[in-house]
């Protein structure tokens, strides 16, 4: 990976916004759509670009192949840098990005993919594309990048622990920063643009008036009721810990009260280490705290903001209604 | 060689060990010599021709075997013969070449000691009890492969040769060595090999000798006296080894010096026939010697039941008196019992007596009590309790037995008890008292014909043949039956202990019972048809008046709950529901039944399942699902109906499978698993199918059945293209999807047709038709109905308002069962309409909650239990103490149901909205099921 020495800037507020060329962005959305037709797992690929004071410009990209056996990705990665580079594009890779329909993307791996990230590239960040909103007519471009907090939890790989969280003081709303998202383009493609909307007139865009609330709402919901699931088994095991907290408090105070006893007579002390109590298997992942929380404040802002446009829209088409004519019912 | 020959035959004479083992150890003596012999000559040989290799891989094995046989290692051993036999195949080549085919005696006596201890294990039954279960297995495997191995042609011959004389398996190796020098010789050039040959015999000789000694020891302390027996072998040895020697020195000499010399040689060789020749003499004497032992022994052992003579002398010279003959029976059946006494002897002598003493004239009381004797000997002839009896030898008990009731009958002054005691018999005048009890004979004589019945094939001609007999058991049973009440206690009767009493009379009964109340009874049917005259007495009757006696006399529980469990299955054979019903009820069997012992909990299950069968026929669906709910969801229904075991279960020991086989049920008295799967299945279909239809978008829904489900499930993944249904399941299945379409002809179809019939339908009422027929109009009826109610459930989004008249039209229902239905489904709240009279339609609220909403309300029941569970959480963390124990108050949650057990949409409500005045139009008619909100805990 193409890895540079930075001068020491490592504070977050470095980077204040994302330029994203259109070209590049074209080719995630293709990308991202051809991808779409398997489901399985979403749509990656590596960004392309540079850094300028304090924005990053992301003027390519190139997609990961699908894991295809023999195929090492590390390696893909740079012969298709070094072959990029001849062809006069830039070569520094600045980030990635990841296809998400719905909100689903805040994972672990995605974490972990990004904290590797930003080790090796101080900058680099994340742009997360959600084909099925871009489908309702509202294009959908995030880039995230981890806090410095984020950064720490996910550095040791193993699970995080209550500790480590609270010493962080990290939770899902500060986990990651978001940047502004800026698309431009450069002079000559608005020439093309601006020419091709003499040859093609624009048609009217109406995918943005879709009325059908029902099955969005309904996925979210269902989405989100997982996590609520998820977030249970993890309240389990909570509950199980604490009870066990208090088995064990409990024995240690009646070991106490023997321990005095016993030193009373004069005989000596119990050991005091033979707890026999195994620690309770924590959920596979123990993320739910930070993670299925954070996906789940995702859902909820994602429904708010739809709602409120459905309502927008709800409105809108009252109120034509009743500005329509009108016409006898059975006509 | 002799030494060991010798001193083993010894040793036979000395301990009574049979010269078996002493043949076993042999070979391994061999194998252990050659082992012994590499380590001598380690210096002087370097090469080791193939022949040796294989051997000593064979010989390997064969040691290997003996050692496990010792242990009794059937497991090692199984693996061993294989490794064997594939070693054997591998050095089939070298045998060829070297010994043009002969097969090594060693192998072959190998084989043939290992099929004498596997037929000697197969035969020890109490051994092989023991054995586990792998063990068993193994054994198994092993005696049919060593059986097959040993019948192939060469080997069957090769082993019929060492059968031929199996002591003298060396010389056979001996004489090959002498081929071998032979061969050597005749080869001038002096092959290694040859030379290796005789230069391994030699050595093995004195190695062998001291192995032998070794093992000698070994055997000796097997046996009882190690002491001596081991110092006098020990002295033996000595001295045969020094007549030993100079053939010994031969050896060697030959060996070292003379290699050449073909007279010599041949001399030795001679010498050396004529020493084995001495040698087989001896041992033959020795055998002898041995089988007359055996002999003697035989005849001791024959000796210890002399009483035949006896009894043939007291016939003959003595006035027979009743005395005598009391005390001749006193004698003979002293002998029961013992170890060592010929059972069929007895019965003869017992035969004999009864014969004598019915010439004589003796009192009926003598001849009672003799013919007690008899009976109670050929049911002793049968030692192991679990086989069965033979055929022929029950009919002879059962004319005995048969023969004795007949006279007690006619004798009204011979009185039998089990009470009266030995002394107190009075045999000479009437009223004459013997001890035994008629009735433990019968119930005896009964448990005999049910293990006759279940050890002969179930479709096979024999178990018709045998079930015939039952008329001859049942009849045997009244007549004991007649005896006890021709023998209750009257009001004026002076001696009541020996009356029958009560539990006898109990006993009786329940036998009697045991043989009807599984058997339909037509005119029961016919009765309630009016066919035949109310009057006309059936089965019913009578089990219910033994049952009704066995009620009020019974003073053991056992009895009772017996009684009443073949009272309820009669009610439900014959249809009569209520009837089944309300006893079991009244009964409260279900409450402790967990306490009774296996066979009563086997008929309590026979019970539940024939009271589901019944509630199926008489369309009580509901109550047809509870009773086999708990036998269908247990994967194990015919063991819990004692019907076989499902699969092999490996769990088990061979005692409780035993255990398990005796309490099976006899063929004839089953009950179709087949038919009772199918109706549980379909009872199930018709209270699932409308409950999943209204509980469709329900977060927690609850499972009726979980068999159904499961089959459901496993239909839609085991296949991905769904042919015509074949099995009873699919046929079931389908039928379901069927109905969850709202297409009840096609459900119909499914569960009503050909097939279906043929496997269960007809079966119900033993084949009759008519009556069959019925069933199946009421299935038909059910399925219109359950199916209106799926398809009102499914599609009532769709409609404004339906028409009552199209419905009927729809599903083949008359305009008023359509309006019942519909009128109590909107009782029960199930579905929000109204009818409205005058157009005949249902007209249907709009307060479903469409898909969003109930997912929102599922969403919201959940975020309430997860805020409740968090709120407990942190009351957990923050007051730890106060967490127990801690009832009222304002902040309790002891008095609040640990969850909001809101299973419907409802229910969830409740949770969510708190003090919100009510959840919702769509909410208010499910309200029934969840928690009433105001019921629950006020919230902070």
């Amino acid at each position: 990976m193409a890895s540079r020495s930075r001068k020491g800037g490592d504070n977050d507020s470095h980077i204040t916004h994302v330029q994203i060329d259109g070209l590049a962005m074209m080719k995630i959305i293709k990308h991202c759509h051809q991808d779409a037709s398997t489901p399985a797992d979403d749509a990656q690929g590596v960004l392309l670009g540079l850094i300028m004071e304090n924005k990053l410009e992301v003027t390519n990209c190139f997609p990961f192949p699908r894991s295809i056996d023999g195929v090492d990705d590390d390696r893909y990665q740079l012969d298709m840098m070094r072959l990029l580079r001849p062809v006069n594009v830039d070569y520094l890779s600045v980030g990635w990005y990841q296809s998400a329909s719905s909100g689903n993307y805040i994972s672990r791996q995605l974490l972990e993919s990004q904290q590797q990230y930003q080790e090796s590239i101080e900058e680099s960040f994340v742009i997360i594309y959600d084909p099925v909103k871009t489908a309702a007519g509202a294009l959908s471009l995030k880039a995230y990048r981890l806090t410095k907090q984020a950064m720490e939890l996910v550095k040791d790989k193993g699970y995080f622990n209550f500790d480590m969280l609270r010493n962080l003081k990290v939770g899902h709303e500060n986990m990651f920063q978001e940047l502004k998202v800026v698309i431009r383009n450069s002079h000559l493609v608005n020439a093309l643009l601006s020419e091709l909307s003499e040859v093609f007139p624009e048609t009217l865009n109406l995918e943005a008036m879709d009325l059908g609330t029902a099955p969005v709402l309904q996925r979210h919901l269902r989405s989100i009721m997982d996590c609520t699931d998820e977030m249970s088994q993890f309240h389990q095991f909570q509950k199980q810990t604490v009870k066990q907290q208090l088995e064990k408090t409990r024995y240690q105070q009646r070991r106490n009260v023997e321990n005095a006893a016993r030193k009373a007579r004069g005989e000596p002390p119990l050991p005091d280490e033979d707890f026999n109590f195994k620690p309770i298997q924590p959920p596979r992942d123990l993320e739910p705290g930070v993670i299925v929380g954070g996906q789940m404040a995702i859902y909820c802002q994602q429904i708010n903001n739809f709602c409120s446009q459905a309502l927008a829209k709800l409105f809108l088409v009252d109120s034509l209604h009743q500005n329509a004519p009108q016409r006898p019912l059975g006509q | 060689m002799s030494r060991f020959f010798d001193a083993g035959s010894d040793s036979d004479s000395e301990s009574t060990q049979s010269d078996e083992p002493e043949r076993f150890q042999q070979p391994k003596l061999t194998a252990a010599a050659f082992a012994f012999s590499d380590d001598e000559e380690e210096t002087k040989r370097v090469v080791r021709s193939a022949k040796e290799k294989r051997y000593e891989e064979l010989k390997t094995y064969v040691r290997n075997i003996k050692n496990f046989r010792k242990n009794r290692d059937i497991g090692s051993l199984l693996t061993n013969f294989e490794d064997l036999w594939k070693a054997f195949t591998k050095a089939q080549t070298v045998i060829q070449k070297e010994e043009s085919g002969q097969v090594p005696r060693f192998y072959v006596r190998c084989m043939a000691e290992g099929e004498d201890f596997i037929n000697s294990v197969w035969e020890d039954r109490n051994a092989r009890k023991n054995l586990s279960k792998v063990q068993s297995k193994s054994l198994a495997t092993l005696r049919q492969k060593l059986r097959k191995y040993n019948r192939e042609e060469k080997m069957a011959a090769e082993i019929a040769k060492f059968r031929e004389n199996p002591d003298l398996p060396d010389s056979d190796e001996e004489e090959k060595r002498a081929e071998d020098s032979d061969a050597s010789d005749s080869d001038d050039d002096g092959a290694s090999d040859a030379e290796v040959a005789p230069s391994t015999g030699t050595s093995k000789e004195p190695s062998r000798s001291r192995e032998m000694s070794k093992a000698k020891d070994e055997s000796d302390s097997d046996s009882d006296d190690i002491d001596w027996g081991s110092d006098s072998d020990e002295s033996d040895y000595s001295d045969d080894d020094q007549d030993q020697y100079p053939s010994m020195r031969d050896y060697f000499l030959k060996k070292s010096t003379d290699k050449d010399d073909e007279a010599r040689k041949r001399q030795k060789k001679e010498e050396r026939e004529r020493q084995r020749a001495e040698e087989r003499e001896r041992r033959r004497q020795q055998e002898e010697d041995d089988e007359d032992e055996d002999g003697d022994w035989e005849k001791v052992k024959k000796g210890a039941p002399t009483a035949k003579e006896k009894l043939k002398m007291f016939a003959k010279d003595d006035e027979v008196t009743l005395n005598l003959v009391n005390k001749k029976y006193a004698e003979i059946s002293a002998a029961r019992g013992k170890k060592g006494n010929d059972r069929r002897e007895m019965i003869e002598l017992l035969h004999e007596l009864l014969t004598i003493a019915e010439q004589h004239n003796m009192t009926p009381g003598m001849i009672v009590k003799i013919k007690f004797g008899l009976t109670a000997a050929i049911f002793d002839y049968n030692l192991a309790i679990r086989y069965a009896m033979k055929p022929d030898l029950w009919e002879k008990v059962n004319q005995r037995v048969e023969d004795l009731l007949d006279q007690l009958l006619t004798t009204p002054d011979v009185i039998v008890g089990e009470n009266i005691l030995e002394e107190n018999e009075s045999l000479e005048e009437p009223p004459y008292r013997v001890r035994g009890c008629i009735l433990s004979v019968v119930e005896r004589l009964d448990d005999e014909f049910v293990k006759i019945l279940k050890n002969c094939d179930a479709h096979s001609n024999e178990y018709f043949e045998r079930l015939r007999d039952e008329h001859r058991m049942v009849r045997l049973i009244d007549k004991a039956v007649q005896l006890l009440e021709s023998r209750l206690p009257k009001a004026d009767d002076a001696v009541v202990e020996l009356c029958t009493t009560p539990h006898e009379m109990c006993r009786g009964y329940l036998k009697q019972v045991e043989h009807i109340y599984y058997k339909v009874d037509k005119r029961i049917f016919q009765q309630a048809e009016g066919e035949v005259p109310a009057d006309e007495p059936t089965s019913e009757q009578e089990v219910d008046r033994r049952c009704k006696y066995i009620y009020s006399n019974d003073s053991t529980a056992v009895l009772r709950t017996r009684a009443i469990l073949y009272h309820i299955y009669h009610h439900a054979l014959h249809d009569h529901w209520y009837e089944a019903r309300d006893l079991m009820l009244m009964s409260h069997l279900q409450t402790n039944i967990q306490n009774a012992d296996p066979v009563t909990k086997i008929h309590y299950n026979r019970m539940m399942v024939q009271l589901g069968l019944c509630a199926f026929r008489n369309s009580q669906i509901r109550e047809a699902h509870n009773a086999l709910l708990d036998i269908q969801s247990s994967p194990r229904v015919k063991e819990l109906l004692a019907q076989g075991s499902s699969q092999r279960r490996d769990d088990l020991t061979q005692e409780q499978e035993e255990l398990n086989k005796l309490r099976e049920m006899p063929y004839h008295m089953h009950i179709n698993l087949e038919l009772l799967e199918c109706v549980y299945l379909v009872s199930a279909m018709l209270i699932e199918v409308p409950y999943m239809a209204a509980h469709e978008f329900d977060a927690r829904r609850r499972l009726i059945s979980k068999s159904f489900h499961y089959q459901l499930r496993n239909s839609a993944l085991k296949y991905d293209l769904l042919g015509p249904p074949e099995l009873m399941r699919e046929h079931v299945v389908a039928a379901s999807k069927a109905m969850r379409r709202g297409d009840w002809r096609a459900c119909r179809d499914f569960v009503i047709d050909k097939t279906m019939n043929a496997k269960v339908w007809d079966r119900f009422y033993n084949g009759d038709q008519p009556r069959a027929d019925k069933v199946r109009a009421m299935l038909t009826r059910k399925i219109q109905e359950e199916t209106l109610r799926t398809y009102l459930f499914t599609y009532s989004n769709v409609y404004d308002s339906v028409s009552m008249v199209t419905m009927s039209e729809l599903f083949e229902l008359s305009v008023g069962d359509v309006h019942s239905i519909v009128s109590k489904m909107i009782i029960n709240a199930e579905l929000m309409a109204s009818l409205d009279e005058p157009s005949q339609t249902v007209v249907m609220h709009r307060t479903e909650p469409s898909r969003l909403q109930s997912m929102a309300l599922q969403l919201a029941d959940k975020l309430a239990n997860f805020v409740e569970n968090n709120e407990r959480l942190l009351e957990m963390k923050q007051g730890r103490d106060m967490y127990y124990g801690r009832g009222g108050g304002g902040r309790g949650f002891g008095d609040r149901p640990p969850f909001p057990r809101g299973d419907r949409v409802g229910g969830g409500q409740g949770g969510y909205g708190r003090g919100g005045g009510g959840g919702g139009a769509w909410g208010n008619r499910r309200d029934n099921r969840g928690p009433p909100r105001d019921q629950r805990g006020p919230r902070r």
